[in-house]
């Protein structure tokens, strides 16, 4: 005897995580797109749409003041430099799992030391690449005094800058522990391949680039989606790091769209204005990704 | 298993009677260790007075503290808050959330500087109790200025630019600032902008009833401006945060540094006597001289459940010998007149010294103008500093950020 039928079931075994999911991450998007058409000052009472409460204003009059901003479009063009900078580190990582997927005993500790920044938080890593770019003190200005690069009565001075040249230091120290991390994701991808394809392929006269481009890259795909979609959202998502390094500075060079969010809602105290730019990061991030599954499925088709 | 069950009942109960009658419950963003070891203290006394008043503290970081103010202030307030004076003050005033206590003032008011009650009266109301403020100023070291051939601190502008030029030629950064967080560069604007028009010209400013586009401003820049041009300050400014900077003085890489009193109890055992202090030089002689020094303040939210156990504390706080005991252990300054103050730290009696010729005192940009302003401000400030030919593009995105908060 059946006590309930497969469906019903499935729903009693989903309902504990739905309605955590529900409560943690659907009910805030939602809200989040509610708090972006009002005006909320995060201290008067529960709000209203702003074309409520003023009639003459629009209730999208976020979003027009936000394409309005430079600010905006600063952080936006901040977060594309991040989106094919930070790109780079899925190369860094395919490369490393290829060098490091052999048995040796040099292999192991050098994997383990390449592994390490991507234990550390990413608030460490930013602190440790800030002392290394620090002008004056730092490690880059030290090095560059020793080689006799850089006058000894001049600084390195990168992170001083105004304009896009900040970014540069920022986006070389997320890509340290991001390259790790896509490295333990190819290495995992290439320990699951199975080993006569190799051998055939091999038999069948292929050299070692044509092993790579046609039978190991292929077969990696799998990987490489999963590599790509959580570096398309690493970019998208910049926060920690520039806040930790820059906190945005020097006058807002290296800002990025999640920090600017920040600063609106918990600094200005504008929540609406604020949930007006999360909705609109939260559309490139849905718009990148699910173009690019897309366009996945299309080559598999 | 009974005993344990009235022992859980008799928990609960504990539990659900800490917010009783005769309680006091404080709200409090002092979380620095030193603050809150004297703060305890403070309370401790305060309970010997009242033993019939139950006080519990709770204590938030700095920064957890301003934004979930905004939560519990309008809905479910303490008895009391802290907080600062000035504009961010009249912010809550404005919406009706804090308690008027001229009640409590009366009587006392003879105790504190005209500066100081200008900074806790709103609209002919009392609302705030002030405990301690502090001065700012030029922390310098005497060593190189010596070595320089300066004799004595300057006092006006013209010696304050001849120093700066004797450093530059010794290749000695003459001023060290690291603005990685914007503030320190406010002080600058603050400062040079009360010197040139004024205490009350500079309130207008930070309240919005003045355009950062006219020429007092313009101005206030140019001086700005020119400083920066002569090489005034050190050119890793813009990376470094105001910690980082004050190691340049410390190592004597950097011989000025306009800073609060709180700089004083970092500066190393070694180079101790090394370090004097002087005020920011007189730019125009018209002027009353005004000071940057910001007042740490006690007020009752307008929801608080018990008025009158939270106006005894604020009484006991205005106190000569509470406000003396609690800044003499922080290094801080008692806002109280009739206190007396310690006078083994000399750079407590500098500033001091100082204040007692200031005719009024700012709060400090961040806290004196709106916090968005602020924020533009700050920003515009830092591109003033990396990049100093463009006045006023940077002047126009101030005045964009007032003209939009202001219209509201």
């Amino acid at each position: 005897m059946k006590l309930f039928d497969d469906s019903k079931s499935a729903w009693v075994f989903l309902a504990p995580s739905l309605v955590l999911y529900g409560l943690y991450v659907l009910f805030p998007i939602v809200f989040t797109f509610y708090l972006s058409v009002t005006a909320w000052d995060g201290i008067s009472s529960f709000p209203l749409p702003m074309c409520i409460t003023d009639p003459e204003t629009s209730c999208l009059s976020n979003f027009k003041e936000l394409f309005e901003a430079g600010l905006f479009w600063k952080s936006f063009t901040n977060n594309l430099l991040w989106l094919v900078f930070f790109g780079i580190s899925p190369l860094f990582g395919l490369f490393l799992a290829l060098f490091f997927h052999v048995k040796s005993t040099f292999a192991s500790p050098l994997k383990t030391l390449l592994f390490m920044p991507m234990v550390f938080s990413l608030i460490v890593v930013g602190m440790i690449w800030s002392w290394f770019l620090q002008p004056g003190f730092g490690l880059v200005d030290t090095v560059l005094h020793f080689l006799k690069v850089l006058p000894p009565d001049q600084e390195f001075g990168l992170m001083t800058k105004l304009g896009l040249a900040p970014n540069a230091g920022v986006i070389v120290a997320a890509i340290w522990p991001h390259s790790a991390y896509c490295m333990i994701l190819y290495l995992a991808g290439l320990s699951n391949l199975p080993k006569n394809v190799f051998e055939a392929a091999l038999i069948d006269g292929a050299n070692r680039w044509q092993l790579l481009w046609h039978v190991i890259l292929p077969m990696l795909k799998p990987a490489t989606i999963i590599v790509v979609i959580v570096t398309m959202i690493g970019a998208l998502r910049a926060f920690d790091i520039v806040a930790i390094m820059t906190n945005g500075g020097p006058a807002n060079s290296t800002n990025t769209l999640a920090l600017y969010m920040y600063q609106e809602t918990f600094i200005n105290f504008r929540y609406g204005y604020g949930a007006s730019i999360a909705v609109v990061l939260f559309m490139i991030s849905v718009g990148l990704i699910v173009a690019y599954l897309r366009q996945i499925k299309k080559e598999e088709a | 298993m009974s005993t344990f069950k009235a022992k859980t009942w008799a928990f609960i109960l504990f539990l659900s009677s800490t917010a009783n009658a005769g309680d006091l419950i404080i709200n409090s963003m002092h979380s620095d260790p030193d603050v809150k070891k004297a703060f305890a203290q403070l309370l401790e006394d305060f309970k010997k007075e009242n033993s019939d008043i139950k006080v519990v503290l709770n204590t938030t970081s700095h920064e957890a503290y301003k934004v979930q103010i905004r939560t519990w202030l309008p809905n479910k307030a303490p008895d009391i808050a802290t907080w600062f004076a000035g504009n961010r003050a009249r912010y809550f005033i404005d919406k009706g959330l804090v308690e008027p206590i001229d009640d409590v003032w009366t009587g006392i008011d003879k105790q504190f500087s005209d500066s100081i009650k200008d900074v806790v009266t709103f609209n002919g109301k009392k609302y705030l109790m002030p405990l301690s403020y502090y001065n700012w100023g030029f922390y310098y070291r005497k060593d190189i200025f010596e070595k320089v051939g300066v004799k004595t601190p300057p006092k006006t502008w013209a010696e304050f630019t001849a120093i700066i030029e004797k450093l530059n030629k010794a290749s000695i950064s003459p001023i060290a600032i690291g603005i990685k967080d914007g503030w320190p560069a406010a002080a600058w604007f603050d400062y040079l902008n009360m010197r040139i028009h004024g205490y009350k010209f500079h309130m207008s400013l930070m309240a919005g009833t003045e355009s950062y586009l006219g020429p007092k401003v313009k101005k206030t820049f140019e001086v700005w401006q020119s400083l920066i041009k002569s090489n005034a300050f050190n050119k890793s400014a813009a990376a470094i945060s105001w910690q980082e900077a004050s190691a340049l003085l410390w190592q004597g890489k950097a011989a000025m540094y306009l800073m609060g009193n709180f700089i004083t109890t970092q500066i190393p055992k070694n180079i101790d006597d090394q370090i004097g202090f002087f005020p920011f030089p007189t730019l125009n002689p018209e002027v009353p001289n005004a000071e940057v020094a910001p007042v740490d303040v006690y007020f009752i939210p307008a929801k608080a459940a018990h008025k009158a156990e939270a106006k005894k504390f604020l009484a006991f706080l205005a106190k000569p010998e509470t406000q003396q005991k609690f800044n003499q252990s922080v290094k801080l300054m008692p806002t109280n007149s009739t206190s007396k103050t310690d006078g083994g730290d000399r750079f407590l009696k500098a500033g001091i010294e100082t204040l007692s010729h200031a005719k009024n005192v700012s709060q400090f940009f961040d806290r004196d103008a709106d916090p968005e302003v602020a924020k533009a401000g700050m920003d515009s400030f830092v591109e003033l500093m990396a990049r100093p030919d463009d006045i006023d593009t940077i002047a126009k995105k101030i005045e964009a950020v007032r003209l939009r908060v202001y219209k509201k």
